[in-house]
C-alpha cells in the first residue's frame, strides 16, 4: 500500500444483531486530507469510526492505518489516531488537567510532557482557565473543546472527529473550524463526520456520502458538486407569457407568470438568450441558481432511501 | 515494546481511585475485622477449646484476613471496570496503544495493591490479639498476592459481564460470600459432620484459607500441595481468561 494512504478500508462490514450497520464499504483517506463523512442518522458513520479506532469489533473486512492492521498491529495503528467522539466519555471524577494527564499517559507520554502539551492545548482551545475544574462542572461547549483538545495530546497524525460541532453555538463552531483548518494545514489528516453540510463545504477536500451502511458517493468535493449539482436558468420577462414560443420548446422549461425557468445546465445560457431574442421577447432579469452540496445530499439520500 | 508509561498510568489511576475514597474502600474492612475478632475471637472464642494447639482467636485470624482480602479485591476490580463501562470512559483505554496484558495487568495490580494494604493492615490489627508470628513469610506473601490476583481477575470478569448494579452484586452475594463463610473462616473442618466435609473439600476458598493459616500458624487441615497447585492454576487461568475477554472486547467493544 502506498505510504501516502493514512486510512485504508476494504470491504468493511458490521452487523448489530439483524441490522447491517455497515455493508461492505471500501475507501482510502490520503495523508494530509480533510475528509468528510456525510450521512443521515443511522448511516453507519460512527460504526465505521468505531471500527477504525478499536471502540467496536467488525465482522469482516480489513482496516489499515499507515499500513498497520487495526486488529493485528492495533498498538501501532492506535498511536497514529486521535479520536474525539460524539458522546462525551470523560471520567467525571477528574479535573480538566487530569483528563489530559491520564489520556496522554495511556499513549505512553510521561506526566511532565503531558502537562506541557496540555497547557498548550488548553490555551489553544480556550479552556486554560478551567484546568483545575472538575469535568462535571463544565458546560457543553467547554466539554466539546476539551474532547477535541484531549484527542491531540499525543500529537496524532490522524484526527478523527465524530460530529465535533454538534450542539455548539455559532461562534464556537467557527472557532473550532479555524482550529481544524490550521491543524490540517500543518499536516494532520482529518476525518470528519457531520450532519452540517456547511461544515463539509467549508472544510473538506473530499466527501463520502453514506446511507444505510452503503457508500452512495465518494469524490473530491468540488468535483462532486460539479458533477451532481443541478442548475436552473431563470428568465424574467417584461410581460406575462401564455404560450412558449416554438423555438424554445427544445429546452426543458416551465412558465411561471412572467418567469420562464429552464432546467438546463448553465452552459446553455447563450443559446437560450439568443432564442429568446429571436422570439421578440423582452427580458427584465436573468439569474442562474445552482444546487448546493446540501441539495445534492438530500437528493442522493432520497434516491437511495 | 511494553508501554510502561501507559501501564504505570492505569495502575496509578486504579490505586488512587480507592485511596481517594479510603473511608469507603479500606476503613470498613478494618472495622469488620475488629468486630469479628472482638465478638467471635475475644468473647465467644474464650469458651471454645483449642484447635490444633492454637487458641480459637488465633485460629480465626488467617480466615478473617483471607475474607477481607477476597471480598475487597473482588469488589475493587468489579466496581472499577463496571464504572469504566457504565460511564463509558473505558473508550479512553480501548483507543489507546495499551496491550491487553498491560490493561488487565494494570487493573489487577491495582487490586493486588489494595489486597496487600488490606492484608498488611488486618495483620497489624490482629497484633492486638495474638503474638504476630508468621510461620512462613514467603508463603504468606505468595498467598496474599496470588489470592488477590484470582479475585481481582474474577472481579474484572464480573464487571465486564454485569450490565447493571444488581448483576454486579449477584455473584458476591450468592457465590463468593457463602463460599468464604463455608471455607472455614470461623470453623475447623473437623467440626463439620463427616458426610458433609466433601462440600468443604470441593470449595477452593477452603484451600486458600487453610494455606494462609499454615503460613501464619503452621497448622493445616488440607493437603498443601493440592491447595497451592489449585491456587496457582486458578491465578494463571483467571488472569489469561480476563486478558482473552479484553482481547475479544467482551461487552466493552460495540
Amino acid at each position: 500500500m502506498s505510504n501516502d494512504i493514512a486510512i485504508s478500508i476494504k470491504n468493511l462490514a458490521k452487523k448489530y444483531n439483524d441490522l447491517e450497520a455497515v455493508k461492505n464499504i471500501s475507501f482510502d483517506i490520503k495523508q494530509g486530507e480533510f475528509f468528510g463523512f456525510l450521512g443521515p442518522n443511522g448511516a453507519g458513520k460512527t460504526t465505521t469510526i468505531n471500527a477504525i479506532t478499536g471502540v467496536a469489533n467488525f465482522d469482516s473486512g480489513k482496516i489499515e492505518v499507515f499500513s498497520n492492521d487495526v486488529v493485528k498491529d492495533y498498538r501501532e495503528a492506535r498511536n497514529f489516531i486521535g479520536l474525539a467522539p460524539q458522546e462525551f466519555n470523560f471520567d467525571p471524577f477528574l479535573t480538566v488537567l487530569e483528563t489530559f494527564i491520564y489520556q496522554g499517559g495511556y499513549y505512553g507520554i510521561p506526566k511532565k510532557l503531558c502537562i506541557k502539551r496540555a497547557k498548550e492545548l488548553m490555551k489553544l482551545f480556550g479552556i486554560y482557565e478551567k484546568k483545575n475544574s472538575n469535568i462535571r462542572t463544565l458546560s457543553g461547549g467547554f466539554k466539546r473543546r476539551l474532547i477535541i483538545a484531549r484527542a491531540l495530546i499525543h500529537k496524532p497524525k490522524i484526527l478523527i472527529l465524530d460530529e465535533p460541532t454538534a450542539g455548539v453555538d455559532v461562534e464556537l463552531r467557527h472557532h473550532l473550524w479555524n482550529l481544524l483548518k490550521k491543524l490540517n494545514k500543518k499536516g494532520t489528516t482529518i476525518f470528519l463526520t457531520t450532519h452540517y453540510i456547511e461544515e463539509v463545504e467549508k472544510l473538506c477536500d473530499r466527501v463520502c456520502i453514506l446511507n444505510k451502511g452503503k457508500i452512495i458517493e465518494i469524490d473530491d468535493k468540488k468535483q462532486l458538486i460539479k458533477r451532481l449539482a443541478k442548475s436552473q436558468i431563470i428568465i424574467e420577462l417584461k410581460d406575462k407569457l401564455k404560450v412558449l414560443p416554438e423555438n424554445l420548446k427544445k429546452y426543458n422549461s416551465k412558465i411561471y407568470g412572467k418567469n420562464i425557468i429552464f432546467l438546463e445546465d448553465k452552459v446553455k445560457i447563450n443559446g437560450i438568450l439568443k432564442d429568446i431574442e429571436k422570439s421578440n421577447l423582452e427580458i427584465a432579469d436573468v439569474s442562474i441558481e445552482s444546487s448546493s452540496l446540501e441539495d445534492i445530499f438530500i437528493d442522493m439520500v432520497k434516491k437511495n432511501g | 515494546m511494553v508501554n510502561w508509561v501507559g501501564f504505570y498510568t492505569l495502575t496509578k489511576r486504579e490505586i488512587l481511585r480507592f485511596l481517594k475514597v479510603w473511608t469507603m474502600t479500606i476503613l470498613p474492612t478494618w472495622i469488620t475485622t475488629l468486630l469479628y475478632l472482638i465478638v467471635f475471637g475475644f468473647t465467644i472464642g474464650r469458651a471454645l477449646p483449642e484447635i490444633g494447639n492454637v487458641t480459637y482467636l488465633e485460629f480465626i485470624i488467617p480466615g478473617i484476613l483471607m475474607m477481607g482480602l477476597i471480598t475487597t479485591t473482588y469488589a475493587n476490580n468489579s466496581t472499577s471496570v463496571f464504572m469504566f463501562k457504565w460511564l463509558n470512559y473505558i473508550e479512553g483505554i480501548l483507543i489507546a496503544p495499551l496491550s491487553y496484558i498491560e490493561t488487565v495487568g494494570a487493573f489487577i495490580l491495582g487490586g493486588i495493591v489494595r489486597g496487600l494494604i488490606i492484608g498488611i493492615s488486618v495483620y497489624i490489627i490482629s497484633l492486638f490479639f495474638y503474638s504476630g508470628s508468621i510461620f512462613n513469610p514467603l508463603l504468606f506473601i505468595f498467598l496474599v498476592i496470588s489470592v488477590s490476583l484470582i479475585f481481582a481477575s474474577l472481579g474484572l470478569i464480573t464487571g465486564l459481564w454485569a450490565e447493571d448494579w444488581d448483576q454486579l452484586n449477584i455473584w458476591s452475594t450468592f457465590i463468593i460470600t457463602p463460599l468464604v463463610f463455608l471455607g472455614g473462616v470461623f470453623h475447623s473442618i473437623t467440626l463439620v459432620p463427616e458426610n458433609l466435609q466433601i462440600i468443604t473439600k470441593i470449595n477452593p476458598i477452603f484451600y486458600m484459607i487453610d494455606a494462609l493459616r499454615y503460613s501464619m500458624l503452621g497448622i493445616s487441615e488440607s493437603n498443601l500441595y493440592i491447595g497451592l497447585s489449585l491456587i496457582t492454576i486458578l491465578a494463571v487461568s483467571f488472569f489469561f481468561f480476563t486478558v482473552y475477554l479484553f482481547r475479544i472486547g467482551y461487552k466493552i467493544r460495540r
